[in-house]
């Protein structure tokens, strides 16, 4: 009879510390954040080609730094692949494809330990929707009133500074492509679904010259100074060091002379 | 006395019963519009007070910048391009850029492929220059270092990552492209306590780490560029700033090295010369 309330309390006291426990670890999950959705944004090309150590392109919206992009401004046209061989080209989408096909094996396997924990996330995400749905509100309205603020605002400010608009972001330019000395005819396409479709012509020849010009030039130039400016030429065509948004580049220009 | 006592009994039960029940009862008189009511206004309340930190903390940073004589700063950046391939690659930067306004600027860039360049303007002359070539290019524009950003940028084409921060026009900027300011969260960058502040602006969504206190310094900037094929990043970490640094006229005014050549920027090459079709676009000039 003495014995009961020990036991009573001990029973008690375990299952208040499980509970705790429980507890505890639904909220450490609660912790681990859900995934995040991505929006697919609008393609703008931009892609240059300018060739890094292994012919990766180092041009793009984000070299820019700015806090504003024109996508208008993205449309530069891709060059093709650097004057890499066609051969280690080909090597590489070969190798790319058995590593993408053990990538899949892979996941395959890991698939069923991800759904567990997707139905889990899922749930919290619900959960999580409905206080998003309500800032999203807030922040419209806030737009709103931002937007109202910004049509006074630019109004009065803009009037003072004559030359430049409203929508002026000066700084959203796109860092242009480069285009390497040595363009491929019909370029390499990249590995669609791992596989590469790429049939490198062996002609090289240039593409229509991108804003900033080409890294190098296609041949060992006849070079001149004319008038303190100095010319470059590659059979029938005239080229000059210039600055653009890459740096230094060779730009086609007309016969010094 | 029997009978008292199980009265005592009795009504202590129905007190403890009654005080059992009561919260429930008065939940339930609670219409659930009410309860739903104070909920989202102290959600709302709470989000107002973290977007009024983050204004503040992002206007109070622009602001300090923007009026600061001079300054130092050292900025480790990368960004990611993707290729055809439809592969992120990240490539770095390391920039040392000084201030001094109105008229003073002097940027060393150097890239993760080695190559470096020096950007400098006087108050009179806008320069850049490549030592690995020993070529530069030079374009006069007076009227400041906001005017001279803004030149070099958009009439020249040229490429000067986070620029907007050097301008002391950074506050009516933000303000102007900012359409939603959060507060993220408080934050430890560097041993140094930081608001974490995300905006998005109609084209970019930029996050930046700023330092609290009395000077509040950007320590961390990422622009994402929401609008393009895999959002690439820009991100930079910035790191000694200097708020006295010593500043003489030789920073900023180019001087050439010997047997330097100076050569045109391809804006200003006249479009006859140019063979293929330049668009205006492409040379950063206004249409």
């Amino acid at each position: 009879m003495n014995t009961k309330p020990y036991l009573f309390i001990t029973i008690i006291t375990v299952a208040f510390i499980f509970l705790i426990g429980t507890v505890h670890e639904a909220a450490a999950r609660l912790g681990g954040g859900g995934g995040r959705a991505s929006a697919g944004g609008a393609r703008a090309g931009g892609g240059g080609a300018r060739a890094a150590g292994a012919g990766f392109s180092r041009s793009g919206a984000a070299a820019s730094g700015s806090f504003s992009y024109s996508s208008s401004r993205g449309a530069a046209a891709r060059s093709g692949a650097p004057a890499a061989s066609a051969s280690r080209t080909a090597s590489r989408s070969q190798a790319a494809q058995t590593r993408a096909t053990g990538r899949a094996e892979t996941r395959e396997g890991r698939q069923e330990g991800y759904t567990e924990r997707t139905d889990i996330r899922q749930q919290q995400q619900t959960a999580r929707a409905g206080e998003r749905t309500e800032r999203a509100g807030e922040r419209t309205e806030r737009t709103q009133a931002r937007a109202d603020t910004r049509e006074s605002y630019a109004g009065h400010y803009y009037d003072e500074h004559g030359h430049y608009h409203d929508d002026d972001d000066w700084d959203d330019g796109e860092v242009a492509a480069l285009a390497i000395g040595a363009a491929v005819v019909g370029g390499v396409v990249g590995y669609a679904a791992g596989q590469s479709t790429a049939t490198p012509s062996s002609t090289v020849v240039y593409s229509a010259p991108p804003s900033s010009g080409y890294a190098s030039l296609p041949c060992s130039p006849y070079t001149t100074v004319v008038q303190g400016v100095t010319y470059h030429q590659c059979g029938s065509t005239w080229y000059t060091q210039a600055y653009g948004g890459n740096g230094v580049s060779y730009v086609p220009v007309a016969a010094p002379y | 006395m029997k009978i008292k006592r199980q009265v005592k009994i009795r009504m202590a039960l129905s007190l403890y019963l009654m005080s059992l029940i009561a919260p429930v009862a008065w939940a339930q008189k609670q219409s659930p519009e009410e309860s739903e009511f104070s909920r989202i206004s102290s959600t709302s309340s709470q989000i107002a007070k973290e977007q009024a930190t983050a204004r503040n903390a992002l206007i109070r940073m622009a602001e300090f910048l923007a009026k600061a004589q001079k300054y130092s700063v050292n900025i480790k950046s990368s960004y990611e391009v993707l290729q055809e391939s439809g592969q992120k690659i990240e490539f770095g930067e390391n920039r040392k850029v000084i201030v001094n306004r109105p008229n003073g600027l002097h940027i060393e860039a150097e890239h993760s492929d080695g190559e470096k360049h020096l950007v400098l303007y006087d108050g009179r002359q806008i320069t850049v220059f490549t030592p690995s070539e020993n070529v530069y290019a030079q374009a006069t524009k007076i009227g400041g270092i906001d005017e001279a950003v803004m030149y070099f940028l958009r009439d020249l084409g040229m490429r000067l990552p986070l620029a907007l921060l050097v301008t002391a026009r950074l506050p009516e900027e933000l303000d102007r492209r900012t359409q939603t300011l959060d507060y993220v969260e408080e934050t430890v960058m560097d041993g140094k306590p930081v608001y974490h502040v995300a905006g998005r602006t109609e084209t970019v969504d930029y996050q930046v780490w700023i330092t609290e206190g009395a000077k509040p310094l950007p320590l961390q900037i990422v622009l994402t560029y929401k609008n393009v094929e895999g959002q690439p990043d820009y991100r930079a970490k910035f790191s000694d700033w200097n708020l006295d640094p010593k500043v003489k006229n030789t920073l900023f005014t180019f001087t050439p090295p010997k047997e330097a050549r100076k050569i045109a920027f391809i804006a200003q090459l006249p479009k006859t010369v140019l063979q293929g079709s330049v668009s205006p676009a492409e040379t950063g000039e206004q249409k």
